[in-house]
């Protein structure tokens, strides 16, 4: 294991960190549209997380899995905030 | 060791950027600027975070000569313009979503959009009564 592999596992440990302490905001957010700043933000988060562990685990899956996942969570995001407008 | 100290950097300005981005979701007063600081930071960071992946996917290239290495960047490279696109749209769409729900940014001088929408309604009504007569 080289120490380009040691830095990325480090660089995914703070992302899945950074992805944690953004969980706060989604809970006493005082406004709805609040926690869907948050969860936007985890979702971006777990994009490149699934990069960076595509590339340490060495498979290409995971970044066809990023892709979907991105796509989805867009299609979520943007159900959320057409629910909020009142227009379901 | 060349390698690795520039996935260092690359990803070192990745993460302290994301770092921001996740700050920013507690220091801010209200969910227009959370937005904003949430946004701009995650995107840039995320996007440098990939690219350090990336540029180690190609050193493992360069050194095996494998091709699926070059795939992976590719399909990377996809991820990455579908994270650039989606994540702008969806800020634009929370962003408008709260406004129309009754948020108001709170020092609030000029709100140009209030007023388009009402020039809006305006000239909505004023067409419905001409179609009228």
């Amino acid at each position: 294991m080289s120490f380009s592999l040691y830095v990325l596992t480090g660089g995914v440990i703070v992302m899945i960190i950074l992805a944690l302490l953004s969980v706060g905001r989604l809970f006493l957010g005082p406004t709805t549209a609040d926690r869907l700043v948050a969860l936007d933000t985890i979702n971006t988060f777990v994009v490149g997380i699934m990069i960076l562990i595509s590339v340490i685990t060495d498979s290409i899956v995971m970044v066809d899995v990023a892709i979907v996942y991105c796509a989805l969570s867009f299609v979520g995001a943007m159900f959320l905030a057409r629910y909020m407008e009142g227009g379901i | 060791m060349l390698e690795a100290l520039l996935i260092l950097i690359i990803i070192c300005t990745g993460l302290i950027s994301n770092s921001f981005g996740t700050f920013s979701l507690y220091r801010f007063p209200d969910v227009y600027t959370r937005l904003h600081g949430a946004t701009k930071c995650t995107t840039f960071g995320t996007i440098f975070v990939s690219f350090s992946a990336f540029l180690y996917a190609l050193f493992r290239f360069i050194e095996t000569g494998e091709w699926r290495f070059v795939v992976l960047i590719i399909h990377g490279f996809v991820a990455v313009f579908a994270l650039l696109i989606t994540n702008a749209t969806a800020s634009h769409a929370i962003a408008r979503a709260a406004w129309r729900s009754g948020t108001r940014p709170e020092p609030c001088v000029i709100d140009a959009l209030e007023e388009n929408e009402r020039d809006n309604a305006l000239k909505s009504k004023a067409a419905a009564k001409e179609a009228l007569i």
